[in-house]
């Protein structure tokens, strides 16, 4: 059995994780499983393809943000290469916060988003870009 | 020195600029701040003592600042100054004035201020480096039409009509809006081999920086080839030359409407992969050849794009000594206009801390209806594009004021205005020593 010192237990130490409210949860999980057939499908292995993303409107209030995207863009660098990335728009702003989650070919992509904790650091780098997006001016 | 009313004084930070600030707990060093916006702040505004702790916070951030800066000014020269295409660096750390202004904005705004730390981190472009960069060479027209002929657009010739317009935006004829819209894409990337000619250099640098960085916290080079972080070029650097570490947090590029960036989006993507999504870019997707957001609800928000043309790509860092950073990177003759480019903004938005030389400028811009300063905001948006085109060697018009405008507000006005200040303000500055005086 774990024991657990109570006294070391209080309001300071101990850390709520904030989470996404469900219908945005729910809206992520369909946006991955679309980007995921695209990557499928339109990432070749060599030779020119046109970027792509897929997005949704979030209602949740309490996230700043209007719309949450995720794209795959070819990388100009290398060919049959891509970077699929996540980006939150600015409420209010033409701008948009991005943060890349892998970069590579096919393969790579869909390996990495098949991982286990895949949707849990897409629904923490949402809450890090809607923070980010906060101290934003243009 | 003598003090009426408590321990709150003025205090002189600058010529023409001061601060309340607690007398006491600055002699003290005593840091304790806590603000509270339903108790501290009525009808929009701190309460004076209020002010007072917060002004004494912000001079205490400068003190801070002017220890740090030394340090974080030789970290960022040890990268960039030594580069061919940087033509120098200008470093300063955030004076209190300037501090306090932001303390009190984000705190109105909703931050949390309940500790000195608290007020730091808040204060992200503590030490501001403005990285210098060289113009290019001007292109001759034979060179011109030799990169018109070569040019092709996503792998494909363009028709007959996109290259007229290209043509047009690259030689600087006049276009209608409509033309621009159209026009724009293509030249940015007919664009992209100039402006990376004249920043790849900085760029290679920020992603071994920021490699070497990781590095130190515990990346491999092993992971870094498996990975594919960096290209085999600058892998060879990793290897052989002194890389120095940067932190970099968030990369800001900014662009106006029909402004060419600083850094391409193939740059961009070379410094996320360093990075390994450690990055956040701030940037604007309506520019990306790819629909991210439905166009309609871009388009629509096209109209809060600072119509002055802004230009400029920074980036917040962290120093190795805990400094926080804002680094900017611009070519020369952009920096020289952004000096003064902002006076026009900053008077509209209500900002009266230009001195008495701006007072007959402040008085045209105020006169200026909406729609007439919007057309005056474009004029600025040329003259950016107009130095940035020159930058990067291309054919370049000066923009003429629009007719109808007082030439007090022309950019030769303001460029004089702003030069005269700048001796008006190092006049001032010669037997100027910081100092309190009397609250009355």
């Amino acid at each position: 059995m774990i024991k657990y010192d109570i006294k070391k237990i209080n309001n300071k130490n101990i850390y709520f994780r904030p989470r996404l409210k469900m219908n945005i949860s729910q809206e992520l999980d369909k946006m991955i499983t679309t980007v995921k057939a695209r990557v499928e499908r339109e990432i070749p292995d060599k030779g020119f393809f046109r970027s792509f993303a897929e997005n949704f409107e979030n209602k949740d209030s309490k996230l700043f943000g209007k719309y949450i995207a995720m794209s795959v863009e070819r990388d100009e660098l290398r060919d049959g290469e891509a970077l699929l990335k996540l980006s939150v728009l600015h409420p209010n702003l033409p701008v948009d916060a991005s943060n890349l989650l892998v970069a590579g070919n096919r393969k790579k992509i869909l390996d990495y988003m098949n991982k286990e904790n895949f949707k849990d650091e897409v629904e923490n780098t949402v809450l890090k870009l809607s923070n980010s997006l906060k101290n934003t001016k243009f | 020195m003598r003090i009426v009313g408590k321990n709150i004084a003025r205090f002189f930070a600058k010529p023409e600029q001061s601060l309340l600030v607690d007398v006491i707990k600055l002699n003290n060093r005593n840091k304790n701040i806590s603000l509270d916006k339903a108790r501290d702040v009525i009808d929009g505004k701190l309460l004076e003592p209020k002010l007072a702790e917060l002004g004494t916070t912000s001079v205490q951030i400068e003190r801070k600042l002017k220890e740090q800066f030394p340090a974080a000014k030789k970290e960022i020269e040890n990268i960039f100054l030594n580069l061919n295409s940087v033509a120098g660096i200008s470093a300063r750390p955030k004076g209190s004035v300037s501090i306090i202004t932001k303390l009190e904005r984000e705190f109105l705004h909703g931050a949390p201020i309940k500790s000195f730390d608290d007020a730091y981190k808040i204060v992200r472009d503590g030490i501001g480096d403005r990285i210098l960069l060289k113009p290019l060479p001007e292109l001759s027209s034979k060179e011109i039409k030799k990169m018109l002929q070569e040019f092709k657009l996503d792998g494909r010739e363009l028709s007959k009509k996109e290259m007229q317009i290209l043509e047009k935006y690259v030689y600087n004829h006049p276009m209608s809006k409509d033309e621009m819209r159209m026009g724009f894409p293509i030249f940015e990337k007919f664009s992209r081999p100039l402006i990376e000619k004249q920043t790849q250099q900085a760029v290679d640098y920020i992603s071994l920086g920021i490699i070497k960085d990781r590095m130190n916290k515990g990346l491999s080079i092993a992971e870094i080839k498996e990975k594919g972080l960096l290209s085999e070029e600058l892998l060879q650097k990793l290897q052989t030359e002194d890389i120095k570490p940067i932190n970099f947090s968030l990369i800001n590029n900014y662009r106006g409407e029909f402004g060419l960036p600083t850094f391409t989006n193939g740059q961009l993507q070379q410094i996320e992969r360093a990075a390994g999504g450690n990055i956040t870019i701030i940037s604007r997707p309506d520019v990306l050849d790819f629909d991210k957001y439905p166009k309609e609800y871009l388009d629509k928000m096209k109209k809060c794009i600072r119509q002055s043309g802004y230009r400029t790509c920074q980036g917040n860092i962290v120093h190795q000594n805990g400094a926080n950073g804002e680094c900017q990177f611009r070519d020369i003759f952009t920096n020289n206009f952004a000096e003064y480019e902002h006076i026009a903004y900053d008077l509209r938005m209500g900002k009266n801390t230009l001195g008495p030389l701006f007072d007959d400028y402040k008085k045209e811009i105020s006169k200026l209806s909406d729609a007439k300063y919007e057309k005056y905001t474009e004029y600025l948006q040329q003259c950016y594009n107009y130095y940035n085109r020159k930058s990067l060697g291309l054919p370049a018009k000066k923009p003429s004021l629009p007719k109808g405008f007082n030439k007090i507000l022309s950019e030769d006005n303001m460029k004089k205005l702003h030069d005269a200040n700048e001796l008006r303000l190092k006049d001032l500055g010669k037997n100027f020593t910081q100092h309190f005086e009397d609250v009355a």
